[in-house]
């Protein structure tokens, strides 16, 4: 499962870093790496079942409230 | 960064598959655990909410109608909050992206292939919605023209067909609790129709942006009225306690279809109307997205993030939830209001800061 994943990743690499590179698009460069790891970092610990932090979770405690509050008002 | 043109009638058919997507599978579910047997009469209060607006968005998107949202949002309020308010309307639709992908996942292992593991799917998909996006705004348009009719004319096909399993009684009592339940269930189909919102990307790729006003309407009353149409006959067909506990009533309505005892197991068609409305719901969102994401960084073009993206938004989607259970309490509840805050909250905003500050790029 992680080589299946490394090779996907390697594959996406293989396939933009050039166009990249010989464009000189360094910025762009930049954020594509960030984009790229991320998305690394969160397969990789996906596959050893580390614990990661969950956007969901966040939003749900911004929005659970305001939905519980709506319930009330409108029971 | 983006050089092609679509017309508004594109932009119409993009916008309706974009909102019936998932809609019209997963919200009956949402709305008839809220509204019983008046969740039509949510659906239409939803609808109309999404017509209003509809009237707000195309006000605020033709006042910049050669720039997008992200563009004009720090022109009009400031770099700090328009970046702030950029980042939340971009997050948005990224976020819904990722959970489009786990949803196109989870139907599938739910009602046809349980055995084949979920991530196949996933990635099956990220990579049809990734090569749209690279080929760009005018290929998404002329997917949608291809793909929107033969969905619409499916759609009804299956409609029109349970027309005579229709049960009327089951639909009454007509509003038998008051009408607290029914605006309390017209919240998701809101928050559905106000992705209507994704206009304030598409408008400067519209080739006559004029036209972009009759097109939103026609789009979210399109919308509106397949949303009352299927809601009342998955009731009248299922009853108001099936389609709260189903979760995907659609699907159902569809497999309970038997004319004369040749006309059976229709469900295989829903696999089609399923598969083509989340790809285009994905593509438009992914598209929106991703274009708000590279204006914001003032990256020169979007392309390059498309792959390494949709891997983030494939591995976010099977982080996010841990069961379809969970997709549903979120979807049903906290997760219309984050939308609205976005759909709704934004363009509000914006405009009426415009309208103080007096600003346009219309000359």
């Amino acid at each position: 499962m992680i080589l299946l994943v490394l090779v996907v990743f390697f594959l996406v690499l293989w396939l933009e870093l050039p166009k990249l590179i010989r464009q000189r698009w360094w910025w762009e460069l930049a954020v594509f790496a960030v984009i790229w790891a991320l998305a690394l970092v969160v397969s990789v610990a996906q596959i050893y079942d580390l614990p990661l932090p969950n956007p969901t979770h966040g939003l749900e405690y911004i929005f659970k409230p305001v939905s519980h509050w709506f319930e009330e008002v409108l029971s | 960064m983006e050089k092609g043109k679509i017309t508004a009638r594109q932009a119409m058919l993009l916008i309706i598959v974009a909102i019936l997507g998932d809609g019209i599978f997963f919200l009956p579910t949402f709305v008839a655990a809220q509204a019983k047997t008046d969740a039509w009469l949510s659906f239409l209060l939803g609808s109309i909410l999404g017509l209003l607006l509809t009237g707000i968005i195309i006000k605020l998107g033709l006042r910049f109608p050669d720039k997008t949202v992200i563009q004009y949002s720090e022109e009009l309020a400031g770099t700090v909050v328009g970046k702030l308010l950029g980042i939340w309307y971009i997050a948005f639709f990224l976020v819904t992206t990722s959970y489009l992908t786990r949803e196109f996942g989870e139907f599938l292992t739910t009602v046809v292939m349980p055995e084949t593991p979920i991530l196949i799917f996933m990635i099956f998909l990220s990579i049809a919605y990734s090569y749209a996006v690279y080929g760009g705004i005018e290929v998404m348009g002329r997917v949608a023209e291809f793909l929107t009719p033969i969905y619409i004319f499916l759609l009804i096909v299956m409609m029109g067909l349970s027309v005579k399993d229709m049960n009327l009684q089951e639909l009454t009592p007509v509003m038998g609790n008051g009408i607290g339940p029914v605006i309390k269930g017209s919240i998701p189909p809101f928050a559905w129709t106000a992705n209507v919102s994704a206009m304030l990307m598409l408008i400067p790729f519209i080739n006559q942006p004029e036209q972009s006003k009759k097109a939103s309407y026609m789009a979210v009353g399109v919308v509106g009225l397949l949303f009352v149409v299927n809601t009342m006959q998955a009731i009248a067909v299922l009853g108001a306690q099936e389609v709260a506990r189903l979760e995907f009533p659609f699907f159902h309505l569809a497999a309970t279809v038997r004319v004369a005892n040749f006309l059976e197991r229709i469900d295989a068609l829903i696999m089609i109307v399923w598969v083509t409305g989340d790809f285009i719901r994905a593509c438009v969102f992914y598209y929106v997205g991703l274009l708000g994401l590279s204006q914001w960084l003032k990256l020169k073009d979007y392309k390059p993030l498309v792959l390494p993206m949709s891997l983030l938004l494939v591995s976010l989607g099977i982080v996010q939830f841990d069961s379809i259970m969970e997709i549903h309490t979120w979807g049903g509840q906290g997760y219309p209001f984050y939308a609205l805050s976005v759909e709704a909250g934004i363009p509000i905003l914006l405009l009426i800061i415009a309208w103080v500050r007096g600003k346009s790029s219309r000359v």
